[in-house]
């Protein structure tokens, strides 16, 4: 048993090393708003709570609020307006969220890697267009 | 009891050991630029004094923009668009995210277990909660304004209040500089006629775009093929309260500054842990060389190297526990 756990040691060291699960992605296709046209700004009427499929646990806050910058296939592209948002995994990605025309969060476009990534159950999302 | 007011001593020690020590965020801030309309600014700072000793290079799209140390804090001016940031110890950690023309963004840096050294991870703020951590934060010096980006100079002084003063006289900064890329964080260094005023320097933010190559520097204190860089932009100069620790660490990095003014035997070649890491870094970059890579620093977990290729170039390369990156090559 000794030997055995001796054997194994480096790759159950390496396993430790390497753990936290990546984020999901998927292709997609970006469509930018037109330039000419006036981006829209939402607000999130209520504060969301939700886990990601990593595990890592996200806060959409109440009063937060979101510009639609295009869109994918997979819905509006909403980005945070004066803030930030990020998917957490094995690294940090910042993101969007991706919302679909019932207000329902699909999921999330990583402006970096150009991609979508799913959300496990859909969510939501309590949102009003800003004046 | 000895024993244990000897390790609380030891323990102090190493707690304290790189904590950096420049001038404060809150001292500094009215003094730094605004960003460019056409550029992005990134403001890189760990808060924490957790994991102290743990200092690894900050990486931006590849390369090295500073260090991460406790309480510290640096910023780059970049191109906007998408960019990864990435820390490395025993593992890599990677952001990655996008920055619009005119934006800054906050990137906050914080030490987790790990096996044998802490891991870093650096992670998105939000502007808001980055501005109610960063003004105990003290600048730890960084990349360098090549290409005609201003350079600050603080001037410690008895004055009471942090003030900004102008109007800025041009300045030459004289600096050895690591060409091939927007690499290593420089120093500018002019010289400093010791000991009072006592005189800080720090680059302004660095610009990956605006890096440009430069004539040979005729004074060269060191094999490095260095050159000089001529930033005549303005001088910003503030004062420093008394009770504001300025040390010149801060000021330091592996830049190649740095490297270029390490001893250097020039009859002695001294294999390193990290020689075989650097010559596969080499290689990789077009570089083969039949001696190798030579440790030019001290040995231990911060070393730099230098490899001379069969054309005739330098390659030069920073490793921290045993991560190497390439710092120049011309």
């Amino acid at each position: 048993m000794r030997k055995f756990i001796a054997q194994n040691l480096g790759a159950v060291l390496l396993l430790i090393l390497a753990s936290g699960c990546a984020v999901q992605q998927q292709p997609t296709q970006f469509s930018p708003l037109n330039a000419s046209a006036t981006p829209v700004r939402l607000r999130l009427d209520k504060q969301v709570d939700f886990s990601l499929s990593t595990g890592y646990s996200r806060t959409l806050k109440s009063g937060s609020l979101w510009t639609d910058i295009g869109s994918v296939t997979e819905g509006e592209v909403l980005k945070p307006y004066h803030g930030v948002f990020t998917l957490e995994g094995s690294n940090v990605q910042e993101a969007y969220l991706v919302v679909a025309s019932n207000n329902m969060l699909t999921g999330f476009y990583l402006p970096y890697e150009h991609k979508f990534s799913p959300i496990g159950t859909q969510i939501s999302l309590p949102l009003s267009k800003q004046e | 009891m000895l024993r244990f007011i000897k390790l609380a001593i030891i323990g102090l020690a190493i707690l304290l050991t790189g904590c950096a020590s420049g001038v404060k965020y809150s001292v500094m801030a009215p003094s730094i630029p605004a960003v460019s309309p056409d550029q992005g600014r990134v403001f890189f700072y760990r808060p924490s004094m957790i994991g102290a000793a743990v200092q690894p290079a900050v990486h931006m799209d590849n390369v090295i923009v500073g260090d991460s140390k406790s309480e510290g804090f640096f910023f780059v001016d970049t191109n906007p668009g998408n960019h990864l940031v990435s820390t490395a110890t025993e593992v890599e950690r990677t952001l990655t995210f996008n920055l619009d023309p005119g934006e800054t963004k906050y990137v906050k840096t914080s030490v987790s277990l790990g096996l044998f050294v802490g891991h870093v991870t650096p992670e998105l703020v939000n502007p808001e909660d980055a501005l109610k951590e960063l003004p105990d934060t003290k600048y730890t010096g960084t990349p360098l304004p090549t290409g005609g980006a201003a350079t600050a100079v603080a001037t410690r002084a008895p004055a009471p209040t942090p003030a900004p003063v102008a109007p800025p006289p041009p300045v030459t900064v004289a600096v050895a500089k690591p060409v091939e890329a927007p690499v290593a964080p420089v120093v500018a260094s002019t010289p400093t006629p010791a000991p009072a005023p006592r005189q800080q320097q720090y680059a302004a933010p660095y610009s990956p775009s605006e890096v440009s190559r430069a004539a040979p520097a005729p004074v060269a204190p060191a094999p490095v093929a260095a050159t000089a860089v001529v930033a005549s932009a303005p001088v910003q100069t503030y004062s420093v309260p008394d009770n504001n620790v300025v040390a010149s660490n801060n000021t330091q990095a592996y830049a190649t500054t740095a490297v270029a003014q390490q001893p250097v035997s020039s009859g002695e070649f001294r294999l390193g842990e990290s020689s075989y890491t650097v010559e596969k870094l080499a290689r990789q970059s077009g570089c083969d060389s039949k001696q190798g890579a030579a440790l030019i620093s001290e040995a231990g977990p911060v070393e730099n190297y230098r490899m001379t290729c069969v054309d005739g170039k330098v390659f030069v390369a920073h490793c921290e526990f045993r991560q190497c990156s390439a710092m120049q090559f011309q």
